[in-house]
């Protein structure tokens, strides 16, 4: 790519994020999966990005991002600012484990991490602003990741191959 | 010399950094604490995020919006001479009804002016449009064109030509955010025509359907029976429509609103009067 030698996977990663960031909050009408499928990919790419791009910066990332989705999707602050700070902070701390697991088991890990923290957010709405669990939603977020895994790895595989 | 060393400690790069993420730490928990004891802070910071953000999301989603609709437009199109059918015999049909209209309005005014009532209990504030609506994850709530400046405060009610649409929770200069009644947090006092049935209304966790929380002396209404504000709390106005009983409950019953939430375009601001 052209832009390749310019810019470094981590800048792409953060366009990325934005564009899936406001593709999440603003609702399209006779086209709302898209909704479901931007949230889906920011949260893989969260994950993915506190795993293989860890730094500093992050936090402050992460910091901005769940801010956005707590007063945009709940107009309240809690569960996605908490659980995004959380997830870097032990992110960080287990990440030493992390190098001697294979591709494979990496993959089911952020899988598993991203339908955790989905669930834990929808929990903690539940929770403190008394908005139910929604079970259909939950099921949709867990198809769509399934589906997508494997392509947005790829995707994300090709990214990292830029620099 | 002690404070020397420990500049000299927090200054060193690594230092900062833990400094750094302790801040955010310390600035997350705060901000939760805050927003649960509803501080002042809390509502600049919403109020600000939605300003900043909105016109941004817009711009962001604008290319998916234009191929969406681009896509409808073309499906619409392969039925164009079936609608335009329906069209004309709807034209006939409301002809008919427009003429019986005039006449009920004309002996509305008589009558009122007889009675000498005042009926209109409201005053509108400020007709919009609909900046942007969030997707039905979370919170049903709409973004509509108009703030403070425009004289858009905070629980003002908003409807449209099909009846309730909800209430205004957050105001800044130039943006409000309206709470839809199909939110789960939302809480509206109704009553059927004949006013002798009194409840509180939420919205389902789907959103698609409004949900009773509470009825009064246990009452039951009827399958098909209208439901209007009954202006209780004086939170919203009497009298505006909000939705068509559709199933009765052990716990109480299911209405299916008026308003179609997903085809929102403009909206009235209204006041108590």
């Amino acid at each position: 790519m052209l832009l390749s030698r310019y810019l470094p996977p981590f800048t792409y990663y953060n366009l990325i994020l934005i564009i899936l960031f406001f593709l999440s909050v603003s609702s399209i009408e006779s086209f709302s999966i898209i909704n479901s499928i931007s949230y889906v990919f920011l949260h893989f790419l969260i994950i993915y990005l506190g795993i293989y791009y860890y730094r500093r910066s992050l936090y402050s990332i992460y910091f901005l991002y769940g801010l956005g989705f707590d007063i945009l999707l709940i107009n309240q602050i809690g569960p996605h600012l908490f659980i995004f700070m959380t997830l870097l902070f032990f992110i960080n701390l287990s990440k030493k484990y992390f190098i001697y697991l294979s591709s494979l088991r990496i993959y089911l890990l952020i899988l598993f991490i991203l339908l955790l923290i989905i669930l834990l957010e929808m929990l903690l709405t539940n929770f403190f602003f008394d908005y139910d669990f929604n079970l259909d939603k939950y099921l949709i977020f867990i198809f769509i990741s399934i589906i997508s895994s494997y392509p947005i790895f790829f995707i994300f595989s090709k990214i990292d191959k830029l620099q | 010399m002690f404070y020397r060393k420990k500049i000299r400690h927090l200054t060193k790069a690594k230092n900062l950094g833990k400094l750094y993420i302790t801040v955010l730490f310390i600035l997350t928990f705060l901000l939760i604490l805050f927003n649960k004891a509803d501080y002042i802070v809390v509502k600049k910071i919403k109020s600000l995020s939605t300003d900043v953000l909105n016109p941004v999301s817009t711009f962001v989603t604008s290319p998916v919006k234009v191929a969406t609709y681009t896509v409808n437009k073309i499906n619409e199109m392969r039925f164009l001479q079936q609608d335009n059918l329906k069209l004309k015999e709807e034209v006939k049909r409301l002809k008919k009804w427009h003429t019986l209209a005039i006449k009920n309005q004309r002996e509305n005014n008589a009558l009122k002016k007889l009675l000498n009532s005042t009926t209109n209990n409201i005053a509108i504030i400020k007709t919009t449009t609909i900046t942007s609506q969030s997707p039905d994850i979370y919170a049903k709530s709409i973004f509509i064109k108009a703030g403070v400046n425009h004289g858009v405060l905070e629980d003002l009610v908003v409807i449209n030509e099909r009846g309730l649409i909800g209430k205004v929770i957050s105001s800044s200069e130039n943006n409000s955010r309206v709470l839809l009644i199909n939110d789960q947090n939302s809480s509206v006092p109704v009553t059927t025509m004949s006013k002798k049935f009194n409840a509180i209304i939420k919205g389902t966790t789907d959103g698609k359907y409004l949900t009773s929380t509470f009825v009064k002396d246990e009452k039951k209404p009827k399958i098909g029976d209208v439901l209007l504000t009954s202006g209780n709390a004086r939170i919203f106005p009497s009298d505006i429509l909000v939705g068509k009983v559709i199933k009765i409950t052990e716990d109480g019953f299911l209405a299916l609103p008026y308003v179609d939430f997903n085809n929102l375009e403009f909206v009235q601001v209204i006041n108590i009067k």
